[in-house]
């Protein structure tokens, strides 16, 4: 007997802006209940999809199938499955599978709380190991892999999720050259998180501008923290690069040291934190002064 | 005594605040007793706030900065890492110098903007 079935129809344009974020909340929403059924999903009107968000969609994906959903992907064009079988998407969802280089991405990927080795091996050496990739000193590296870090942290243990979903896309001929990454949780989100610590009925945006704020964290008890969005924001700042947030109704965007307020109409049960950064040694991060360690605490 | 980060891992990645609880729970017990602490950072490749914040940002809701530079010692921390511990030492101590005002000046702070 074959299973009852949905049908769900790509939009034109999956992008990193409002409507791209809208649509993945309201594939979120209409999907979350869903057991026991064939998802088919047609991409036949879909002319552009931003491969950074392939995690936005896995991890979406990933939800049915455990739900016992089986998950089938139709009328792929040609530079979607091309953009899909390189950064693995393909593989996660249908029976085929590819042996190419995918030089250009940071392939698709779910990690685990006790990955962690894994999850910054994997990181550093598709972010860094690849050719064509501008020369940077470790510090950078290490700079920018820490940044990351702190955003998948954040959403593990805010989120209270077991797992985090990314996919990047890189673009070593823009000038200059960049990286999309994109970390997606479906766990709790900001709002509800920062909502219940504040005792408040903030809206989404208001409670995202809160968590990047200096020293704000929903973490209770004996122990501070409110650091690691800071850390990501002066990162983003230094490098001109680009900070996207998405969570419940809200969905802030930092760009050239300015916060943007976007106006979702869905709700997305979850966390979408989209990165840009330029590639290259410059502005990457501040030396700071010699701090004497002796005297530290 | 002694307190070797990487002992207590299995690799050279601490990202998550539980990973620095074990940790934590070493040092404090140390400094109970008075004894000296000495915090081995050799060899570890990446750690984030969060988890400093779990071995040593805690420990300002038990000692106080004198204690701490007096029984604490930092060894074999890179220069990247220290600029981290440094804002982890930083707002912790903000924090618990009161941590209901450091909590009201913030919300006071997010609402006036």
């Amino acid at each position: 007997m074959s299973l009852r079935f949905i049908q769900i129809t790509i939009p034109k344009y999956v992008l990193c802006n409002v409507n791209g974020y809208d649509f993945f909340a309201k594939l979120a929403g209409e999907t979350i209940a869903i057991t026991n059924l064939e998802v088919h999903l047609y991409f036949a009107e879909c002319l552009w999809f931003d491969g950074t968000l392939c995690a936005v969609l896995g991890n979406i994906l990933d939800g049915l199938r455990i739900r016992n959903n089986k998950i089938r992907l139709f009328d792929l064009p040609a530079h979607i499955l091309t953009t899909f079988r390189r950064n693995k998407f393909l593989e996660a969802f249908t029976d085929l599978s590819s042996n190419d280089q995918a030089p250009l991405t940071i392939p698709y990927q779910k990690f685990k709380l006790q990955d962690e080795d894994r999850a910054k091996d994997f990181i550093k050496k598709q972010l860094f190991d690849k050719p064509d990739m501008p020369k940077m000193s470790d510090e950078a590296k290490k700079s920018v892999l820490v940044s990351i870090f702190e955003v998948c942290v954040n959403a593990i243990t805010h989120g209270k999720c077991d797992s985090v979903y990314t996919c990047g896309q890189i673009s070593p001929n823009r000038i200059p050259p960049e990286v999309a990454i994109a970390f997606v949780d479906l766990g709790r989100t900001i709002k509800a998180n920062v909502n219940e610590y504040l005792k408040s009925q903030r809206s989404g945006n208001s409670t995202i501008l809160w968590a990047l704020d200096e020293g704000n964290t929903t973490k209770t008890g004996a122990e501070p923290g409110g650091l690691g969005l800071k850390l990501l924001q002066n990162l983003i700042n230094l490098n001109n690069g680009s900070l996207q947030i998405v969570s419940a109704d809200g969905f802030i965007e930092l760009k050239n040291g300015i916060f943007k307020e976007h106006q979702m109409i869905d709700y997305f049960p979850g966390t979408i934190v989209t990165i840009k950064l330029r590639l290259g040694d410059s502005n990457f991060y501040v030396l700071s002064n010699e701090i004497d360690t002796d005297n530290i605490f | 005594m002694e307190v070797t980060i990487k002992d207590y891992l299995e690799g050279n990645t601490a990202l998550a605040p539980s990973k620095g609880y074990p940790i934590h729970d070493a040092i404090k017990q140390a400094l109970d007793k008075k004894e000296l602490v000495y915090l081995d950072f050799n060899g570890m490749e990446l750690m984030t706030t969060a988890f400093l914040n779990a071995v040593i940002g805690k420990l300002y809701s038990e000692f106080t900065s004198e204690y701490l530079n007096t029984y604490l010692k930092i060894k074999y921390i890179s220069q990247s890492d220290v600029v981290l511990l440094k804002k982890v030492i930083d707002t912790a101590k903000l924090y618990f110098a009161n941590p209901e005002a450091f909590e009201n000046h913030m919300n006071q702070k997010f609402n006036n903007e």
